[in-house]
């Protein structure tokens, strides 16, 4: 997998680089800031971007405008956000009108190189992925009225796995249940999300969709 | 309509005598005329009562008129009726005395009072040198009469003709102070009538001299001193006009001061009043405002002991003397009060904005920190987690041990994101004021509803410091709902109605909360906005945090 990475701290770079590295990923390029990183994407064209959203010059959220950029101008690259920050605006913000091929993570959660090697394969399939923290914030965020609210427990743990971008299998073996289990709880979730089968849609991102917008 | 009635009865007056009986004509006396100088004169003497000089120069003018006329009334004693008509040429040193009365220069004033010397010389003269059994005019008036100058051998034609002589050479001084430059303070309407006045005053006494024995000619010398009177008299009275407009004006300024919207509208000759800051150089509006310099002549000013307290922004045409001595004693002691309560105001909006810009510092420093934390040790801790995450994949021995350190440096870097983002600023700056309300809600374990009823949009072009007091005082009532309130329900309501901005937090808990250091820091924010923090906290009755504010 070809990757390209954009951070502003040289050192947080560095030791991306080398994670990376390590998972035998071949990373083509580093960037700085948004504008280097929309270049570098140009340029080399690879399967991912990994995005730190505070860069120069105003550290505030160059990584998300230029992550948007990137889905936009080049569909094939996915794009791995990374945050300090446990704020599920950022991620509400980014993935609200093209969730698929976007993930968004906690950045130590990225020296796992576990989580990151799944991350970074789950959004080149063109799934979203959030961070377990985020989604844990936006299930105890949800409103009143909203169809989340008639979830059960056990339905709104599946949710949160599934915002998490695991498949049925992984789900299954979190859960200590059978996997045909989680297809019918699974079944529940889209069924009171409101989500019709549809085989031109991801229902599984869908339902992100609908817990990140809170409805 | 006094001036008018005036004006007509010493004209009609004037005229007068040409339609009077034969032997009256000749002194030119009319009953009319007298009650017209009567009227006039208390007319003057009403408007200008504040100024007693010039009253007593109007009076000596009119006097000056109206005692000659007198002369025809046969029932006086003949004696007497030859010296009331001595009083003429005193009509210049009235004039003369009404020009003293606006404090001329000092040279003016040494020719003023030379003329008001060589008229009264003049009217001693004729008093003492006139002998009506040589005067035809007088020949059926004044047998007992005698000229006391006879023994010298001053007759009288001689002294009517040194007495006309010493009144024009009077008039002429007249002229010249009024003319001069030493009279600048006098109102030019006044000034041109006394050079008026004084050349028909002149002309007047000579009128005598030049009549000797002519019956016919004899009346215009009343006359003349009638246009003279009317001449010196009408300015007078349109300048004591004048200055009771003045004072009217000064007295509802001064009272409109204490009104809620002082000097809300520009009046007259006053068009605003500003005081100077005790203690400092700054002058400012009745509400405390700071105004822009203004055109010193265009300014009257009141002093008190360390220089100018008030000052008075003047109309075209006023007088800045005029406007000062207007101020009686209760309008001085107003503008006092009036003053220290601008002063009052003035502090007061300097102590809130020194608030505002310590709360201001105060966020600065602490974005400041957060910005260093997430840039500096926050990063360098992520980027130390990868390293001892790769050194635990590639070094078998030691891997627990590095593993250990690994969630160490992990729980750092926890404590360090609570940290910062307990330092409020980077969804508020990033996001806007929605976003970070909705995050303040999501991170309290009970259920928040937030009612942002600000128009949409707005919330977030509300000022910065607006937004960030709402921000914390969202924050410290969350706090202590979940600190305190023991119930698993709050709500947050934001609100803006005609610019006043309301936001409230509260919960059905088991209340009896008070205020305490978060509280105190949102109160101390709130009140640098100019805004207020109330908490309503019975027990068992919940809490109700409330801030209001301009927006």
């Amino acid at each position: 997998m070809r990757v390209v990475v954009a951070d502003d701290v040289l050192i947080v770079r560095a030791g991306l680089v080398r994670m990376l590295g390590d998972a035998g990923m071949t990373v083509a390029g580093e960037a700085g800031d948004g504008d280097a990183l929309l270049r570098l994407v140009a340029l080399e064209q690879p399967d991912v971007a990994v995005v730190d959203i505070r860069m120069p010059p105003t550290h505030k959220d160059e990584g998300l405008v230029a992550a948007r950029v990137i889905r936009e101008r080049f569909p094939a690259t996915s794009v791995l956000l990374l945050s300090q920050y446990l704020a599920p605006r950022y991620a509400e913000r980014l993935l609200a009108d093209r969730p698929a091929g976007l993930g968004y993570l906690l950045k130590e959660r990225v020296s796992d190189l576990s989580v990151l090697v799944d991350a970074l394969e789950r959004v080149d399939r063109g799934d979203c992925v959030v961070d377990p923290a985020i989604v844990a914030r936006l299930l105890e965020r949800e409103r009143q009225g909203s169809p989340l609210a008639g979830l059960s427990p056990r339905e709104r743990g599946t949710l949160a796995l599934i915002a998490e971008g695991r498949s049925n299998a992984a789900i299954a073996g979190l859960l200590s249940i059978s996997e045909r289990t989680v297809e019918s709880v699974c079944a529940q979730v889209f069924r009171k999300l409101g989500l019709a089968p549809d085989p031109d849609v991801n229902r599984r991102v869908l339902a992100v969709l609908a817990l990140l917008r809170g409805a | 309509m006094v001036v008018a009635a005036g004006a007509v009865g010493v004209v009609a007056a004037g005229l007068a005598p040409e339609r009077l009986p034969e032997p009256d004509r000749q002194l030119a006396f009319s009953p009319a005329a007298v009650c017209f100088v009567v009227v006039l004169v208390l007319a003057c003497l009403s408007a200008v009562s504040d100024r007693p000089r010039e009253a007593v120069g109007l009076s000596v003018v009119a006097l000056a008129w109206l005692l000659p006329s007198l002369a025809a009334l046969q029932v006086l004693d003949p004696r007497l009726r030859a010296e009331l008509l001595a009083a003429a040429p005193l009509a210049t040193s009235g004039i003369a005395l009404v020009l003293i009365a606006w404090r001329p220069s000092q040279t003016a004033g040494g020719f003023l009072l030379a003329a008001t010397g060589l008229s009264v010389a003049a009217a001693a003269v004729q008093l003492m040198g006139y002998d009506p059994f040589f005067d035809p005019a007088c020949s059926q008036t004044c047998e007992a009469a005698r000229g006391l100058l006879a023994p010298i051998g001053l007759g009288t034609r001689q002294a009517v003709t040194a007495s006309a002589m010493l009144t024009v050479v009077a008039s002429a001084l007249v002229v010249i102070g009024a003319a001069g430059r030493g009279s600048s303070r006098t109102p030019p309407g006044l000034r041109l009538a006394a050079v008026v006045g004084g050349a028909v005053g002149s002309a007047a006494a000579v009128v005598p001299w030049w009549a000797w024995e002519d019956t016919d000619r004899a009346p215009r010398a009343q006359l003349l001193r009638g246009l003279a009177t009317v001449a010196v008299v009408l300015p007078v009275l349109v300048a004591a006009w004048r200055v009771r407009r003045v004072r009217r004006t000064v007295r509802h300024v001064v009272a409109q001061l204490a009104s809620p919207t002082p000097m809300a509208a520009a009046r007259g000759s006053v068009t605003a009043v500003h005081f100077a800051v005790p203690g400092e150089g700054r002058w400012v509006d009745p509400v405390g405002r700071p105004v822009a310099a203004a055109d010193p002549d265009l300014c009257a000013y009141l002093p008190d002991g360390d220089g100018p307290a008030v000052r008075f922004v003047l109309g075209r045409n006023a007088d800045p003397d005029q406007v000062v001595a207007s101020i009686t004693a209760g309008g001085r002691l107003a503008l006092a009060n009036s003053r220290m309560h601008a002063a009052g105001l003035v502090h007061l909006a300097d102590l809130r904005a020194s608030r505002q810009r310590i709360v201001q510092a105060t966020d600065r420093e602490k974005r400041r920190i957060e910005r260093d934390l997430h840039d500096g040790a926050q990063q360098r801790l992520v980027a130390v987690i990868m390293a001892l995450s790769s050194a635990g994949r590639r070094s078998g021995a030691a891997a627990g041990a590095i593993l250990e350190g690994e969630a160490q440096v992990r729980a750092a870097l926890e404590a360090l994101r609570e940290l910062s983002h307990d330092s409020l600023t980077a969804v508020l700056g990033a996001e806007g004021l929605e976003a970070a309300l909705d995050e303040l809600a999501a991170g309290v374990h009970a259920s928040v509803d937030v009612d942002l009823s600000v128009h949409p949009g707005r919330a977030d072009r509300l000022p910065a410091e607006v937004q960030m007091a709402v921000y914390c005082t969202v924050a410290a009532g969350l706090d202590n709902v979940a600190r305190h309130a023991k119930t698993d329900r709050a709500s947050v309501t934001v609100r803006s109605e005609s610019g006043v901005l309301t936001v409230s937090v509260s919960d059905h808990g088991r209340g009896g909360a008070v205020v305490g250091n978060g509280l105190t820091d949102v109160a101390d924010r709130i009140g640098a906005l100019g805004g207020r923090l109330d908490l309503t906290s019975s027990p068992g009755e919940g809490t109700t945090v409330t801030a209001r504010c301009g927006s």
